[in-house]
């Protein structure tokens, strides 16, 4: 089984279909997207973020946006790969997910995925992971 | 108790003798052993089919050392920790402080009143995060442990009857920060004890509640509680649980293991 980095986030609103199509690719989709993100770090999430090595066949479905940083810091967007939406609808269709391809094209343009290391794409975005009081 | 401190002189002088954590649990006694050094234990899925070969790749299952079976794993995709290893060839688990985190199966730990701990550690950040922790949250439940870190306190260890009792570290440690670190829980006599780098930093004797054993069907999270918050951002070197007190020595000659993996001190 071949891994490849990515990083992956999606709105809050996308999340509950994220989740059912990843988890139609097999066990290993289950449980993702489960760090909270959101605007001033605190809850509700308005985002959700997987990141880290991803089976390779899932990755390669999926949207990727190639970013580069300009010396003023602004980031630029220097390439992407729409995903394979018709591929994913088709197996998370016959998986019994209730969804559509519009449905799916929609959830790719509104997430935002990419290989860059996370904090790298939190930060880009303005947003700041949700971490819930530890106590004691 | 005081033990006093060992640096890599110790270390040293140890390697001589061969002590082997492996020594911990030769009387049966319940815990875990992971290695990350030990390329051999460590597989990229959870079923252990496919084996980890080298850094940069993800880890799906570290195997426990001590005897017991007690494998720690991960299933579920972007969530492994990844092995690297430092530019002084020490090799490491490293946590997102995201998503990332391995789940161990329940642990026996139901033996003795007494648990201890031993793990090499990077912060890597000045915020929260589960470098272990009992069941889904060392708040609830009874007769578990956790150790983390924390933005301040840097460090913590908690040990819980039905009541938690966390001794916490007092300097302030700079980021990134590389320690080894020991905890040693007594619910029975209400201790709870956090060393750093071979050296006592804090015991607190505040009343842990009731019971009178630590709990044997608990799973211990590593690198996130519950899986699914408070993400431990750093590098794990190695971890040891045992359901009993160290002895003196083997307090001295664990922390200086855990220091040939850590390089802490």
């Amino acid at each position: 089984m071949a891994y490849a980095f990515a990083t992956l986030i999606v709105t809050a609103a996308d999340a509950s279909l994220a989740r059912s199509i990843a988890a139609s690719f097999g066990p290993g989709g289950e449980g993702m997207w489960t760090a909270e993100l959101s605007f001033n770090g605190l809850g509700p999430a308005t985002h959700y973020i997987s990141t880290g090595y991803i089976t390779k066949q899932f990755i390669d479905l999926a949207p990727c946006t190639t970013w580069e940083q300009e010396q003023n810091g602004v980031w630029v967007e220097v390439d992407y790969y729409p995903g394979d939406a018709e591929s994913v609808y088709e197996q998370a269709s016959q998986a019994g997910v209730q969804c559509s391809l519009s449905g799916i094209e929609g959830l790719f343009l509104r997430s935002d995925c990419s290989k860059q290391q996370p904090f790298v794409a939190i930060e880009r975005l303005g947003l700041i992971i949700v971490n819930t009081e530890i106590s004691p | 108790m005081l033990y006093a401190s060992v640096g890599r002189v110790g270390l040293r002088a140890l390697s001589g003798t061969g002590f082997s954590p492996l020594s911990l649990f030769a009387a049966g006694e319940k815990g875990a052993w992971y290695d990350p050094s030990d390329l051999s234990t460590m597989f990229q899925d959870s079923a252990g089919t496919i084996p980890v070969t080298g850094v940069e790749q993800p880890v799906g299952r570290i195997n426990d050392k001590s005897g017991r079976g007690n494998h720690a794993t991960q299933t579920i995709e972007g969530t492994y920790p990844v092995l690297r290893r430092t530019g002084s060839g020490l090799y490491y688990l490293s946590f997102d402080g995201v998503d990332d985190f391995l789940v161990t199966p329940p642990l026996d730990l139901s033996s003795t009143a007494q648990v201890s701990t031993v793990a090499g550690v990077e912060k890597s950040t000045d915020t929260a995060g589960v470098i272990s922790e009992g069941g889904t949250s060392i708040n609830t439940g009874s007769g578990k442990f956790s150790l983390r870190t924390d933005a301040n306190p840097d460090f913590s260890f908690i040990s819980r009857g039905s009541i938690s009792a966390q001794a916490s570290s007092v300097a302030t440690y700079t980021i990134p920060a590389t320690v080894v670190l020991t905890g040693l829980g007594d619910i029975v006599n209400d201790l709870s004890t956090l060393r750093i780098n071979g050296v006592q930093v804090s015991q607190v004797t505040t009343d842990q509640g009731t019971g009178t054993t630590y709990s044997g069907s608990n799973v211990y999270y590593i690198g996130r509680r519950a899986g699914t918050s408070v993400p431990f951002n750093g590098r794990l070197y190695g971890m040891i649980i045992l359901n009993r007190s160290f002895t003196g020595q083997e307090l001295v000659n664990t922390e200086s293991w855990m220091n040939g993996n850590t390089g802490a001190y």
